[in-house]
């Protein structure tokens, strides 16, 4: 999978799931006529609205008198998405738009309002943006507005480009994704939930340069993002690089990293069960057995009792008996925390030969 | 080709025994590499084949055993068990080494050049990549030196050579292709030509089974970077002794700097913006928009920004880097305030200059030398009438500051103090401060 279909995935399952989505890419890069194309397989009405030749009050209404008070009128285009009900609302230029209309766009993405009109719920939204280090005069995004949207890097790569050329573009089904299901919603809100527990300083982290402040950030808001762009990755069984522009897009790379690293360990058992059933499963990958092992080290560490020291002999005779590299590594560090009155295991003998030959014993 | 060699299976189990036996080693070495090389995936290759006795033997093309940019490490029967444990294991050392620094991409040479397979002669189409493959070694062998391994014989090493060591691959470059033009005069190599695989130069090899899809992915190897990075961040603030080279990537890795120009645009344009009102409305003309039963709209109005520009012209920095610095810095105030601005500048030591207004960075005339008062300077700017809207600082530090927040945003440019000179007191909190590096 390139990078771009990638973005192209990503960009799709968002617009299924509803979030707000915000491309960035160098001008020309086909942003535009990827969206229209979206909207066209999804067979929605689709309005582009340019936002540097607008003025606020295109997004916050025109101030009409009528009888019974001053009336914001919504310009065309929003009527037009509210009389078909749904359809793709595409801001483009996002990044060149001066402040005060940013200002005015942030009520239409967040409250989905313009003016005295409230666009309906199958309306999505899409937003293209240039780096404000590509547009002779661009702005950088305001840190509210940032932190509304899902950021997806838009990535081309020359030889898909050529190739388009000679054979067409190939364009990705969307009409065949899913939308994720309140189950699945809840489940990603419960695993992101967990992490954040044992991670309190990333529920908000507020950039500190304004730089920083126009890309994605975490917050409780877009936390939650991230939780329904996971579930619509359930939902359509998505590649891990499709899952990671997502929960990235919403929350910012290290943020997004971190979550990621960690749903990952939530495939492996919690090292308690581990040392108490003797039958319970084990990962197959060296790797996921190592970070296992590792948890059980620690976890006997802490509770620092001669019985949870000895049980955790066997786990390691046990992984020993598929890849003795990994459970002599963890071996080393277990014989050093070893308790007073505690009985030296038989496991260290049987990983005694291949620690001889590592030369890591005499 | 992964997995058993159908025509001699009996190998494999002996294979990967020594592998283990070697990442243990490793990881008991560098235990704060242990899941990178724990996430390592061994593929047993077929055996080279003696053809009189039939018995495998070493390929020497395999002895480095070349790992691709999927984290396959590439094991040829007959060179794996001909090698003890602990040299396996420093080479599994060294390809993380390469792979978690990037050397594949930052390979000079485009993926699409043709395979190669092992060791190029020097002259031949693929010597950059022998070559690339040389100073890649180079940047990742130091730190091995560092954390006390030994290295095999014929190993490029920054330390043996008499190079600088901690320098990146792209810096030892052009310092082993001179070295080796002069050793090869007198028709020696400098160095064995190893082949550390995909890993190293970006180029498939034709061993390498790229097709399969078997390896990390891309978001895995970025999951795992991360998590050695942190690992690494974890164990050093215990204490544990980590050769700097590994914390330098991790801090790098963790904490990637932020261009300072981008940072520098951001901070005027948004710092002059916030002066300026940003975009205003004004009744001063009339909106484009025609009014409704008379009602006069306001239009839209953007008052450009005005930026003062306060230098440290004191004896403590370097007139060449200030030069270099306001070059680059009037650019991106050009950029931030448009085109065609003036620009007020002030040269400032123990007082402060006259105030020059100039179109381009060649006019500025840096005036001054001796002591600094960084009061003085913003002091006049804060004079200018109309009042500027932003105050762009540059300065090395060694200066006192104004105890009071000035009423405009302060935007402090922060340049390394010349040779001789430290830092002394950080630039106070309502400043935003950049760092600007020493080379540019």
């Amino acid at each position: 999978m390139t990078k771009n279909e990638t973005v192209r995935s990503a960009l799709s399952l968002a617009v299924r799931a509803n979030l707000p989505v915000l491309l960035w890419g160098a001008p020309g890069t086909g942003k535009t006529s990827a969206v229209v194309a979206l909207a066209e397989q999804l067979g929605m009405p689709i309005e582009v609205v340019v936002g540097s030749i607008r003025e606020p009050s295109d997004f916050s209404g025109l101030p009409v008198i009528r009888d019974d008070g001053t009336w914001f009128a919504p310009p065309r285009w929003a009527e037009r998405l509210s009389v078909s009900g749904s359809g793709l609302l595409f801001l483009d230029e996002l990044t060149t738009a001066p402040p005060a209309v940013q200002a005015a766009m942030l009520r239409v993405v967040l409250e989905r309002a313009v003016g005295d009109l409230v666009l309906p719920e199958g309306v999505r939204i899409v937003a293209a943006a240039n780096p404000p280090g590509i547009a002779a005069d661009g702005w950088e995004l305001s840190a509210p507005l940032a932190n509304r949207l899902v950021h997806l890097d838009w990535q081309i790569e020359a030889a898909a480009v050529a190739e388009g050329f000679a054979h067409g573009f190939a364009v990705a089904d969307a009409a065949s994704v899913a939308a994720p299901t309140s189950g699945q919603i809840a489940t990603a809100k419960a695993q992101l939930g967990a992490f954040l527990r044992i991670r309190p300083e990333l529920v908000l982290a507020v950039p500190d340069s304004p730089e920083r402040a126009g890309r994605s950030w975490p917050s409780p808001r877009s936390w939650e993002m991230a939780a329904r762009g996971l579930a619509a990755g359930v939902a359509n069984a998505s590649d891990e690089a499709t899952l990671a522009a997502l929960v990235i897009g919403a929350v910012g790379e290290a943020a997004g990293f971190e979550a990621l690293s960690w749903l990952r360990t939530l495939d492996l058992p919690d090292p308690e069960s581990v040392l108490n059933d003797p039958h319970a499963p084990l990962p197959d990958r060296p790797d996921h057995l190592h970070a296992l092992l590792g948890a059980v080290v620690a976890h006997v560490h802490a509770d620092a009792s001669e019985s949870a020291w000895e049980r955790a002999w066997d786990v390691i005779a046990r992984v020993a008996k598929t890849t003795p590299d990994v459970a002599a590594t963890s071996a080393r560090a277990l014989a050093g925390q070893r308790p007073a009155g505690a009985n030296l295991p038989t496991a260290l003998l049987e990983l005694a030969p291949i620690l001889r030959t590592a030369g890591l014993m005499p | 080709m992964t997995g058993p060699a159908p025509t001699d299976p009996d190998h494999t189990p002996e294979v990967l025994a020594r592998f283990a036996e070697a990442r243990l080693w490793a990881a008991a070495q560098a235990p704060y590499l242990a899941s990178a090389l724990f996430a390592l995936r061994p593929v047993v290759l077929e055996p080279y084949v003696d053809e009189e006795t039939g018995e495998s033997v070493p390929d020497d093309d395999f002895r480095a055993f070349p790992a691709d940019t999927r984290w396959n490490v590439h094991l040829d029967p007959g060179a794996t068990l001909a090698t003890a444990p602990p040299v396996v294991g420093w080479w599994l050392l060294h390809h993380i080494g390469h792979l978690v620094r990037h050397h594949a991409t930052r390979s000079p040479v485009s993926a699409n050049a043709p395979s190669t397979h092992a060791t190029g002669e020097a002259g031949a189409p693929d010597s950059i990549a022998r070559r690339w493959n040389q100073a890649a070694d180079a940047e990742v062998n130091d730190d091995l030196e560092a954390a006390g391994l030994d290295s095999p014989a014929g190993i490029i090493s920054p330390h043996a050579l008499g190079l600088p060591e901690g320098r990146l691959a792209e810096e030892y470059l052009p310092l082993i292709e001179v070295l080796d033009t002069a050793h090869s005069k007198g028709g020696r190599r400098l160095a064995e030509l190893i082949d550390c695989g995909s890993a190293a130069d970006g180029i498939p090899h034709d061993y390498e089974d790229s097709a399969s899809g078997d390896g990390l992915s891309e978001t895995e190897r970025d999951i795992l970077e991360l998590a050695v990075a942190r690992e690494i961040e974890t164990r050093s603030a215990a204490r544990a002794t980590i050769p700097g080279g590994w914390r330098r990537w991790a801090s790098e890795r963790l904490h990637p700097a932020v261009d300072w120009r981008a940072e520098l645009g951001a901070m005027l344009r948004r710092g002059a913006r916030q002066a300026a009102g940003r975009v205003d409305f004004s009744y001063s003309r009339p909106s484009r928009r025609p009014a409704v039963d008379s009602i006069v709209m306001p239009a839209m109005v953007a008052p450009a920004p005005e930026i003062a520009l306060v230098i440290d012209t004191s004896g403590s920095i370097t007139p060449a880097i200030l030069t270099g610095f306001l070059a680059e810095v009037t650019a991106i105030i050009a950029r931030a305030s448009g085109p065609s601005r003036r620009l007020h500048v002030i040269c400032c030591d123990l007082n402060a200059h006259p105030v020059q207004t100039v179109r381009r960075a060649e006019d500025i005339e840096l005036l001054g030398g001796g002591g600094t008062d960084m009061r003085e300077g913003i002091g006049a700017a804060l004079a200018l009438r109309p009042r500027p809207d932003l105050i762009l600082v540059l300065t090395d530090g060694q200066t006192p500051w104004p105890d009071r927040r000035p009423p405009v945003p302060v935007v402090v440019g922060l340049v390394e103090p010349g040779p001789g000179y430290h830092t002394e007191t950080p630039p106070p909190g309502w400043a935003h401060v950049i760092a600007l590096p020493a080379t540019a």
